[in-house]
């Protein structure tokens, strides 16, 4: 017989103890010690502790279907002390709960928006292999990050590189007229792309065969909406697009409408080989490439392989190119992931005004201060009701509620007044939505989020929310001591006075950083609007398909001159804001220098109202203008020119060497983000392979609309079977901004939102704090203060509370502003003003609500408020 | 008149059966004898306790016992209410029972 007798481990044992049902615990307990002996000297140690809790496991279910039993009664108790206190004051009870809905609501919706914005393109097979190769460098001054590389980049690569599995060559995006029979559109999103596209990119070819899809010349794939537009129900395969009249492409497939959430989207691809390439050009960038690299491959070590490539096919096409690097001059190429592209790449020639990552940081982080301030305002009001509610704690304590009780009480209520809240917020979020998608560009439907797991995780939400804020009071509210209540004390402690006012503060320093940083924004956004932009885009109208004329381009031209109203005619390859070429070129001393070209005729000047610095413009007087060009300042300044005209820059590529007629001052005509890179300008009818493609016109009457009637008819006497497209050149400017104004636009709903729930405090806790001193104001008043003395005493706490929140918002938003307006190679100075007004306003509304309760009291008859003493 | 489940009827009936005998190990090893089913200790001691509860049983405490760490045994025996619950079982029964066509398995 053992001596040793070990007893089960005492930790199982009280394991146990609580979750047997306390009548037969007893019974049991003791049963089983009398087994776990058995087992031990049967089995063993071991055995015996596993049996144990076998024991413990079993006795669980039953545990837990009994808590539910057991606390479903209570809760029902609570529930209804619950909506009683809601409906006993109703005002507060709105208050809390909609402050709450609002915060929700708002944090729902940028969680929607952030959401959206981190999964561009994630759609794609292979999404997470997929890159696009892009090509920065520093030519000599000039730093130039774009998405344009060579022709042979692509196939390349891939012989090059085991890893790169596939890839493929786009072009830019272009514009034609395309017709069907009597079906004639201008199309603008038209590319070329070589037979990989879809190798690379996994769109679903609705009808057609893969393998035979943008092999042959003249064959192209549409999307469906472009197959319905010109084919209606008929099949579309086999048909042909004719478009500018010239070139026939036969539809060989079609596929699905691309997704609002990818950072390009193509009408019509056209295979590549449709298209004259030099396959051998190294030095022009003017394909934009992606590839997919294989399972498994180390981006990394790709990447770390490119620069070899860069010297082995680039550099060797240069006789100095070592010397060149060593004066500091670099160019390499760089990968972008595909899913990336939309938030982070901000380079020359995108074709789409892309997110901005930064953009996606900020409104989540302002999401989650407007829920915090939201859950604040909660706890402050909760709090602040204690008087209220502490005579039915008191109760409570006395017929015997423990603590634990009333704290799950309290949650309660707070999860309830939370479910409440979030109920609200859908209904909130549901009218907001059709503005909420105006101005964040998107079309989201609130549908498309009802599913099984949104619910679910939307409940958890609401529960969590309100376990957040709900913790506070409820520690609080349980603590209170029954005794001092009953006998009518209710204890003012410091340290909650100064938890309250800095929830204050805080909410009101988040109010004001908003208000500044929204002040800041427009300025911004007015100052890229108004700013000099080295030419008139006022009162300029682009006809954007000018192709369609062929031959008759001139005389149309010359028709336009005729009107009086019209000031200027000049045909363009590009606009600003549109697709410059970028090319290679040496100077006559041999440095080499990258140049934006556009093409365009004489009267471009005066179209747009450019500025000479030196030398002229073309002319039609001078026929070698042909071979002339005319740079811009920033060229004259990298080529260290002080007197440029009648200098030569050679383009090799071209074989054309060009003489310098003039020097205009630079032109933005890319947006404000970009620093101006060196231009040139060149006539279009030097017929390089960029045809003219738009016609702008300055006017400068006041009968717009009569003006446009003119050109529109003109046009249709020209070439009445083509739609005559036409654009304001401000507009299409105005347009480069969408981004920033949306976020403008954003930041003002934000800071509303922000004020009007620390409003909403401010409003709930002054009407329980002053009216809590309505018998000390009764007092004063009887012992003779005046009503105005009154009134300072009451408002100057909260006017120090608020002024204190200013000075703790000032800093942050200055640095906030400063880091953002660093986007902008052009930007305005951080201004005084902004901070003042932000200030001011927040005093002022602040002021209004505490003027409001204050005032009452100060006005009150003191008889009312000591009747009871 | 309370509605028992299985479980609890069966346990009452076996508490009855055993008599002075009726503590927990004892029950186990009678319901087995009887219906071969092995219950295990969460499918007595729930029902007991709602028998507790309900008052249909009563327990009492025996000698303390070394094997049980120096607790008492516990033994349980039917309170009158748990006398009349069975009675009401056994009238129930035979009256449902009664005139009943008979039970045969097609083959």
């Amino acid at each position: 017989m053992k001596d040793k007798v070990r007893k089960p481990p005492a930790v199982l044992v009280r394991i146990l103890n609580r979750l047997i049902d306390y009548r037969v615990s007893y019974d049991a307990l003791g049963e089983f010690e009398e087994r776990y002996y058995s087992i031990i000297n049967r089995s063993g140690y071991l055995i015996a502790v596993a049996w144990y809790l076998c024991r413990i496991f079993f006795a669980l279910p039953d545990y837990i279907f009994n808590s539910f039993y057991r606390s479903s009664s209570m809760l029902q108790n609570y529930f209804k002390i619950a909506f009683r206190n809601i409906k006993r004051h109703k005002v507060f009870s709105l208050i809390n709960i909609s402050s709450l809905a609002i915060g929700m609501a708002c944090f729902i919706l940028m969680l929607i928006w952030v959401t959206d914005e981190l999964n561009y393109d994630s759609f794609f097979d292979n999404s997470d292999r997929i890159y696009r190769i892009c090509s920065r460098g520093k030519v000599g001054d000039t730093v130039i990050r774009q998405t344009l590389t060579p022709a042979p980049l692509p196939a390349t690569l891939i012989s090059d590189f085991p890893d790169v599995e596939k890839a493929v060559r786009l072009s830019y995006k272009m514009s034609f007229d395309s017709k069907f029979e009597e079906n004639v559109f201008n199309e603008k999103n038209v590319i070329f792309a070589d037979s990989s596209f879809l190798d690379v990119f996994s769109f679903k070819l609705i009808d057609g065969k893969s393998e035979r899809v943008l092999n042959e010349p003249g064959t192209g794939i549409i999307t469906e909406s472009v197959a319905r537009k010109y084919f209606g129900d008929e099949n579309p395969l086999g048909k042909s697009l004719i478009l500018n009249d010239g070139l026939n492409i036969r539809i060989d497939g079609v596929i699905n409408d691309m997704p609002r959430n990818s950072h390009f989207h193509f009408d019509i691809i056209i295979s590549m080989s449709t298209n004259n390439i030099r396959n051998n050009d190294w030095r022009s960038n003017n394909f934009i490439t992606y590839l997919v690299l294989r399972e498994g491959a180390s981006r990394e070590q790709f990447e770390a392989k490119l620069p070899d490539f860069v010297i082995k096919y680039i550099g060797s096409g240069y006789a100095d190119w070592m010397q060149w690097i060593e004066k500091g001059n670099s160019w390499e190429y760089f990968l972008q992931p595909l899913t990336r592209i939309h938030l982070i790449s901000d380079l020359w020639a995108e074709y789409e005004p892309n997110g901005n990552i930064a953009y996606v940081y900020i409104f989540s982080v302002s999401a989650v201060l407007i829920m915090l301030v939201a859950c604040f305002n909660f706890v402050n009001l909760s709090t602040a009701r204690s008087a209220c509610r502490a005579r039915e704690i008191g109760m409570r304590k006395v017929v015997g509620s423990t603590r634990r009780q009333l704290i799950i009480q309290i949650l309660n209520e707070s999860v309830l007044y939370s479910m409440i809240a979030v109920i609200l917020s859908l209904i909130i979020i549901y009218s907001v939505m059709p503005v909420f998608n105006n101005m964040a560009n998107k079309q989201f439907e609130l549908g498309d989020f009802i599913n099984l797991q949104n619910v679910l995780i939307l409940s958890l939400f609401a529960i969590f929310i309100g376990l957040l804020s709900g913790s506070y009071p409820s520690l609080y509210l349980s603590g209170l001591r029954p005794v001092a209540i009953i006998k009518g004390k209710v204890e003012d402690v410091k340290n909650k006075n100064i938890l309250r006012n800095s929830l204050i503060i805080f909410q009101f320093s988040i109010s004001v950083l908003l208000l500044i940083c929204t002040f800041i924004i427009g300025n911004q956004l007015d100052y890229m609007q108004n700013k000099n932009l080295g030419f008139n885009k006022e009162q300029v109208l682009t006809i954007r398909n000018s192709r369609s004329l062929k031959q008759q381009k001139t005389v149309f031209k010359d028709e336009l001159k005729q009107y009086s109203g019209i000031s200027a005619v000049s045909g363009t390859y590009s606009i600003p804001g549109g697709h410059f070429v970028s090319q290679g070129f040496r100077s006559e001393n041999s440095d080499p220098i990258v140049l934006n070209i556009g093409f365009c005729e004489p009267e471009y000047i005066d179209v747009m109202q450019l500025t000479m610095l030196q030398g002229r413009f073309f002319s039609r007087d001078f026929e070698t203008d042909l071979n002339s060009i005319v740079i811009n300042r920033r060229t004259a300044d990298l080529l260290n020119w002080d007197n440029p005209i009648g200098k030569e820059i050679a383009s090799r590529e071209f074989n054309l060497t060009f003489t310098v007629i003039g020097v205009m001052e630079d032109m933005h005509y890319a947006s404000l983000h970009h620093i101006v890179q060196p231009m040139a300008l060149l006539l279009v009818d030097l017929q390089l392979g960029w045809p003219e493609s738009y016609i702008s016109v300055r006017f400068d009457t006041e009968n717009v609309m009569e003006t446009i009637a003119y050109i529109e008819d003109t046009w249709k006497s020209f070439v009445p079977d083509m739609p005559f497209e036409y654009s304001f050149l401000e507009n299409d400017y105005y347009d480069l901004y969408k981004n920033e104004r949306y976020t403008g636009k954003l930041f003002v709903i934000s800071s509303m939102l922000a004020i009007f729930i620390a409003v909403l405090g401010l409003y709930g806790l002054t009407s329980f704090v002053i009216g809590k001193r309505e018998k000390e104001m009764g007092i004063r008043k009887v012992l003779g203060a005046r009503n105005s003395k009154i009134f300072i005493l009451l408002s100057l706490d909260f006017i120090k509370w608020i002024a204190l929140a200013n000075i703790i918002a000032w800093p942050a938003a200055y640095f906030a502003t400063e880091s953002w307006l660093n986007n902008f190679a052009f930007r305005t100075a951080v201004d005084w003003k902004p901070f003042l007004i932000s200030g001011f306003l927040s005093v002022f509304i602040a002021l209004i609500i505490i003027s409001g309760q204050s005032i009452k009291t100060a006005m009150a008859n003191p008889v009312d408020s000591l009747r009871y003493e | 008149m309370k509605i028992l489940s299985r479980q609890e009827e069966i346990i009452l009936t076996a508490i009855w059966k055993l008599q002075d005998n009726a503590y927990g190990m004892a029950i186990r090893e009678e319901i087995e004898k009887i219906t071969g089913l092995k219950m295990h200790f969460g499918s007595i001691y729930t029902p007991l306790a709602r028998l507790l509860e309900k008052e249909l049983i009563s327990s009492y405490e025996g000698d303390p016992s070394p094997e049980r760490g120096g607790r008492r045994k516990v033994f349980y025996n039917l309170s009158n209410e748990g006398k009349k619950a069975l009675i009401e079982i056994h009238k129930i029964e035979t009256a449902l029972r009664a005139n009943m066509p008979s039970l045969e398995i097609e083959k």
